[in-house]
């Protein structure tokens, strides 16, 4: 049973293997961009296809989710396909973190859109799906809240530094 | 393109030509023979290649021939790093809106490795916070 030592990994590492389409994106994908921002879990954008849904249930579950409310307390809900797909965004408490996963994400749309703005990027030996910096800034710009306006300046001075090379990425 | 000013080229050259005559004629010659060397620089053990990359490696792992922590900066990219944050436009906006833009310079120039460490240990530090705030909680009788 995982530790709860690597979140990110553990979470990607299940997503990968069951074969789920998902693009990382928010704080994690900020984060791998070299944002000085600090995030509190895994926030994931996935396909709302049933039988994709039904991988992303099946990946998930090992990890005992449970519906993160806002107080930060939790509470059991039945966690399957038809749950997911009657539903569209979820805060999730998890044995190894906080997991949000989202149907859309606001300023990009949904998934086919999201990955319009995402690229594979290679970590280590792992290849992660992830919003570039210009679909981080143009999410951040749409969703208007206070902390995503925070950010913002750092993205863009991000995106002017990203050609020095610090990350791979492949198309 | 990074910043709007050209590197320094005779600058960088006569830093290069400065660090191989620091060399030990020893290691020059290895390096100018293809071989990578190993030396103590400012008290970390940098792995150099013929080809000029440089990486700091943990002596715990001396021995190994692919082990490194993480890649050293070439002196054109440091020079092109001083330039984009001297002329950048979008680093003086930061700035301006009191980014503290060397942390996320520093945060930058790590590798993707390291980066993605950060992430886990920023989330399951969250993680033992939350749990240590939960048991602290006053009963709430």
């Amino acid at each position: 049973m995982p530790d709860g030592t690597a979140p990110i990994e553990t979470v990607v590492d299940a997503l990968d293997a069951a074969g789920v389409e998902y693009v990382l994106i928010d704080g994690a994908a900020m984060m791998l961009h070299g944002s000085s921002y600090v995030t509190q879990d895994v926030d994931i954008c996935y396909e709302r296809s049933p039988a994709n849904v039904t991988t992303l249930v099946a990946a998930l579950a090992p990890f005992d989710p449970r519906l993160r409310l806002e107080s930060g307390e939790s509470v059991p809900f039945v966690w399957d396909a038809r749950t997911v797909l009657n539903g569209a965004n979820f805060t999730l408490k998890t044995s190894v973190g906080d997991v949000d996963i989202l149907g859309s994400v606001t300023g990009l749309g949904s998934y086919e859109d999201v990955q319009a703005h995402a690229a594979r990027y290679t970590i280590g030996a792992r290849e992660v799906p992830m919003l570039t910096i210009e679909g981080l800034i143009i999410a951040k710009r749409a969703a208007g809240r206070p902390k995503d306006q925070l950010v913002l300046p750092e993205l863009e001075a991000l995106r002017s530094l990203n050609p020095l090379g610090a990350e791979r990425r492949e198309d | 393109m990074i910043g709007s000013r050209p590197p320094d080229a005779p600058k960088l050259a006569r830093r290069r030509q400065e660090r191989l005559t620091e060399l030990e004629p020893e290691a020059l010659r290895r390096l100018e023979a293809g071989e990578a060397i190993r030396y103590d620089l400012n008290g970390e053990l940098v792995k150099e290649y013929a080809d000029g990359r440089r990486f700091v490696v943990h002596p715990a792992n001396a021995e190994r021939p692919d082990a490194h922590i993480r890649e050293l900066l070439s002196d054109e990219e440091h020079e092109r790093i001083r330039v984009f944050v001297e002329t950048s436009e979008a680093v003086a906006r930061a700035r301006d809106f009191g980014v503290d833009i060397s942390l996320t310079l520093a945060n930058a120039l790590l590798t993707p490795e390291e980066r993605w460490h950060r992430v886990n240990a920023a989330i399951a530090q969250a993680q033992r916070l939350q749990g240590s705030a939960k048991r602290n909680r006053p009963d709430p009788i």
